[in-house]
């Protein structure tokens, strides 16, 4: 949940600052750092999804998001559900993609201690970061 | 692969979908114009070449009022909140004017950009900028208004693109005087180039010259002029039309001329309609004394095309002590154009004089020529190379332009042509409204547009706090040689076919507090012939003038009310002409028979229509019969001017009000259906045409007895959005009003009353208001539409015209920007 959360804010933050191509360097960066780990592209994907969603909640907040999702979506002549399953999906592919690709070129399976993960989930030992040379 | 394809569909765009990254990234992209959408409660900006700060309040109708301390940071500060609300219609105007379309929809826009730079709008523009000097007032205000345009798009943040840009791909470009002028020049294009010399050739063609001049006469039939003739009802000056004789096949070369440079759109429109259609206005003004209050009134409506975001925008400037003006700008404009100040109020309709003559020219090459000559001189002709460029910015089309001392010239057929058009030659149309913006009375607006106003010409009405109403038809009326008359195509290579000057002002069709006590212009023409000096030509309608005439002549206590219902006014003088016709002819055919009608379907026809009081209000369920019936009666009169027999198109239809005149000659033979093989009378053209729109109508809706004939299911206003978006824009709203009514409805709905406005001259002036749209070119705004609902009603919003920003209650305050000088 933890690793969920920093990957969306990560994801938020990027986006604001630097533009939409941010979120294929924190899915990079989030992929390399945990490369070995079962099922963490998965998880890096929910967390750029669940980072764009957090601007749109932040757009919703200030101004018309219906009527900006009915016309654009008019405009675009697709459905508004489309529109929007586009919109989240986008960010997840980049975070999928990005975090298999710096699995496999970033640090190898971090060593673990400990029984909790870093995310929270139960395992044997917690991440540190370090390589397994062995 | 799968990151690099996403990256690839994230960066590029993939025509006709946007790079999907930048789209759809929620703190930049589309998401982010919900950021946008409404102003916010407090905003700061910065302008260069700024005196000092400029303060802008938007009232609760989202109107900005400027307050600044020179003219020119007003006009600076109108520029960015101009660009603000309607940046992308500033965009696509500029194209449309420039002959640019192509650049945003490719080869299908070609034949319009090859049309506006073949006539030579672009290098009018450049032509006029260069004439005007740098010292102008026009450039003065041209140049602070693109200060402002480009302030705002140098400091708008990412959220506030309009949507349209990021559809498109494009990014909004730098905004410099010259567009200004091209704006204008496209204006002229749409007010000032008329189909009626085009169809009298065309109908020559078919029918002979004499027939063609009677069926599209210099003088409409019903004369109740502009310039008040003292008489106190409208003149039907009927005669027997002559009937048709040989082709003219002289006029060929004419018509192809005319052709070659009529503008697609005119001709368009022209053929869409039944009759001839120019673009419509009305303007009318009320003398004290006979204004309920006792202060002189002025009602404006002018009718253009229907767009979202609207052709106007709402703007009041105030510099203390200088100019206090509010109104309605075009965006790209950098001037009020129909409005009023403390003292007066003016508006405008179209003139629809005959302001373009053709040339036949002598050449010294008639393949590539360079030169012309005239009066056995040969002069060095000006060429032009015009580039048009796609989306992508390649070059798909390159057109060598030829230019007399006229104006544009082109191969048609064998000759070689040039024309020459009002609109394209020096002017000074801003100065005069700059001037109209500081007038203190109707009389001193009259003189400005009069010394500084050319094309598209326009009748300007205006009344002031003082009780006075005036107005004049104002532009440049060419003298010309022979017969004076702009028509048939002038021998181009003798100085004697140019022009001879302008008419005077003092000959311009004009009404200065006239002894009726109101004045009013619904391209009408101008001036009764019987007393005009100039040949005016052109197009007239007579009908929307003869109701409001009719309406102001009964009503001698005229409210400001009363001047709003008048707008949305269902009567119909054409009807009022047209219904008697059909029920007493299919009467006299009912009682004498007839072979070639059903007396059945006849007499439930005529009883339809005798159940209609001949007014187009929305629950109305006649007038689709009317309607029908004058369609089918068009159809069967000018069967001589059809394309192919049997066929309802026509190289050209008279006006109704030549039909009008038709009425009166029962045994015209222009009444004969060349399709049937005896010969008939007006009486059964006009039943024939009645029984068969009621079989229309009901094969079409259904029984009379249920809803399905209602107006308001079948006529309807239809706004579309500037790139034809149909969930950007607002179609199949039920209006009242038909065709020619005060507030006419077309068949396609989407020409219509554009700014309604009512103007109390009282001891402080009092405005009522509304267009058909809203403020905002946002389409996720609330703003970008709400007018709409008040509009299709009829109704008018109170304008607030206040003399200080101080004088905005909490509740009129919406939002607020400051503007400050920006310093480098």
């Amino acid at each position: 949940m933890i690793f969920l959360s920093v990957v969306a804010l990560a994801t938020a933050l990027g986006t604001w600052v630097l533009g939409w191509w941010a979120v294929a360097i924190v899915a990079i960066i989030a992929g390399a750092m945990h490369r070995a780990e079962y099922g963490r592209p998965w998880r890096v994907a929910l967390g750029c999804l669940a980072g764009w969603a957090l601007l749109m909640v932040l757009d919703a907040a200030v101004g018309p998001m219906r009527s900006v999702a009915t016309t654009v979506s008019g405009a675009m002549n697709i459905p508004t559900s489309g529109l929007l399953l586009v919109t989240l999906l986008f960010p997840a592919l980049i975070g999928w993609s990005g975090a298999t690709l710096g699995a496999r070129g970033g640090p190898s399976p971090l060593r673990t201690v400990g029984t909790r993960s870093f995310d929270g989930t139960s395992r044997e030992e917690l991440d540190v970061g370090f390589p397994s040379e062995t | 692969m799968v990151l690099a394809g996403a990256l690839f569909v994230g960066a590029r765009r993939i025509a006709p979908a946007p790079a999907l990254g930048p789209f759809l990234d929620p703190a930049h992209g589309i998401w982010s114009l919900a950021r946008s959408a409404e102003l916010p409660r407090r905003a700061k900006g910065s302008v260069i070449n700024l005196r000092g700060d400029v303060k802008v309040v938007y009232d609760d109708r989202n109107v900005p009022h400027i307050f600044a301390s020179t003219e020119e940071d007003a006009y600076r500060a109108l520029g960015y909140v101009v660009a603000r609300d309607r940046l992308f219609q500033m965009y696509v105007q500029t194209l449309a004017a420039t002959g640019r379309l192509s650049e945003l929809a490719g080869k299908r826009a070609l034949p319009l950009d090859r049309e506006a730079r073949g006539l030579g709008l672009p290098r009018s523009a450049e032509r006029k900028m260069a004439a005007a000097g740098d010292t102008s007032a026009f450039m003065k205000f041209a140049m602070a208004y693109a200060d402002g345009v480009n302030a705002y798009v140098a400091q708008m943040s990412p959220s506030e693109m309009p949507l349209e840009f990021r559809l498109i791909g494009k990014t909004p470009p730098k905004w410099t005087p010259i567009d200004s002028y091209h704006l204008l020049n496209r204006m002229g294009y749409t007010l000032a180039y008329l189909a009626v010399e085009t169809e009298r050739a065309a109908a020559s063609t078919r029918i002979g010259a004499r027939a063609a001049e009677a069926l599209f006469p210099d003088n409409t039939p019903i004369q109740e002029p502009i310039q008040p003739n003292g008489q106190h009802a409208p003149r039907f000056d009927f005669h027997p039309l002559p009937g048709p004789g040989a082709p003219d096949t002289s006029a060929a070369s004419l018509l192809a001329a005319t052709n070659a440079f009529l503008p697609s759109s005119q001709l368009a429109r022209a053929d869409a309609e039944n009759e001839p259609s120019t673009y419509a206005s009305n303007n009318w003004a009320v003398s004290p004394s006979r204004s309920a209050t006792h202060h002189a009134l002025l009602a404006g409506d002018p009718h253009l095309d229907l767009s979202l975001p609207s052709i106007w925008y709402e703007a009041h400037l105030v510099v203390p002590g200088k100019l206090d003006v509010y109104g309605v700008t075009i965006p790209g404009a950098p001037t009020i154009v129909i409005g009023f100040n403390r003292d007066v109020a003016w508006t405008l309709t179209n003139t629809g004089a005959d302001v373009v003559d053709y040339y036949a020219e002598k050449v010294d090459n008639d393949v590539l020529p360079t030169k012309y000559q005239v009066d056995g001189v040969w002069r060095n002709l000006e060429t032009r190379f015009e580039d048009y460029r796609g989306p992508l910015g390649t070059v798909i089309q390159r057109d060598t332009l030829f230019f007399t001392h006229r104006g544009p010239m082109r191969r048609v057929g064998g000759l070689w042509v040039s024309m020459r058009w009002t609109v394209l030659e020096s002017a000074n149309e801003l100065t005069a409204f700059y001037g109209v913006a500081h007038a203190r009375s109707a009389r001193e607006v009259e003189d400005v547009m009069a010394k500084w106003y050319m094309a598209p010409a326009q009748n300007m009405l205006a009344a002031d706090r003082d009780g006075h109403i005036a107005i004049q038809s104002t532009g440049r009326f060419p003298i010309r040689s022979g017969d004076g008359r702009g028509v048939g195509l002038r021998d181009g290579s003798l100085s004697a076919s140019d022009w001879r000057g302008a008419l005077p002002q003092a000959e311009y069709p004009q009404g200065y507090d006239p002894a009726q006590g109101y004045l009013a212009s619904a391209n009408q023409q101008p001036i009764d012939p019987r007393v005009a000096k100039g040949w005016w030509g052109g197009s007239y309608d007579p009908w929307r003038a003869m109701r409001i005439n009719a309406l102001l002549r009964n009503d001698s206590s005229v409210t400001t009310d009363a001047m709003r219902r008048f707008q949305t006014d269902p009567g119909s003088a054409r009807a009022d002409v047209f219904v008697p016709a059909f029920l007493e002819a299919a009467q006299r055919v009912l009682q004498h028979g007839s072979h070639n009608v059903n007396l059945e379907v006849l007499a439930t026809a005529r009883q339809l229509l005798s159940e209609w009081d001949r007014r187009y209000t929305k629950d109305n369920t006649r007038a689709v019969l009317f309607e029908e019936a004058m369609r089918s009666l068009v159809n069967h009169t000018w069967d001589e001017l059809a394309t192919d027999p049997g066929n309802n198109r026509r190289v050209a239809t008279p006006s109704a009000a030549v039909l009008a005149e038709l009425l009166s000659d029962s045994t015209s033979v222009w009444w004969d259906d060349r399709s049937t093989p005896q010969v008939e009378h007006r009486d059964e053209i006009l039943a024939t045409s009645l029984a068969a729109a009621y079989l229309t109508v009901r094969a079409r809706y259904g029984d009379s007895g249920g809803d399905r004939w209602r107006w308001d299911k079948i006529r309807f206003a239809n706004i579309n959005h500037l790139l034809r978006l149909p969930a950007l824009s607002a179609l199949n709203l039920p209006v009242q009003g038909g065709t020619s009514t005060l507030a006419p409805s077309s068949g396609t709905g989407n020409h219509g009353p554009s700014w309604r406005m009512v103007v109390e001259l009282g001891p402080e002036v009092q405005a009522w208001a509304t267009y058909p749209g809203g403020q905002s070119g946002n389409p996720a705004s609330a703003r970008y539409k709400d007018r709409i609902p008040m509009w299709t009603r009829g109704e008018l919003e109170p304008i607030h015209f206040p003399r200080d920003e101080k004088a905005f209650t909490d509740k009129q305050r919406h939002a607020e920007l400051t503007l400050a000088p920006e310093h480098r």
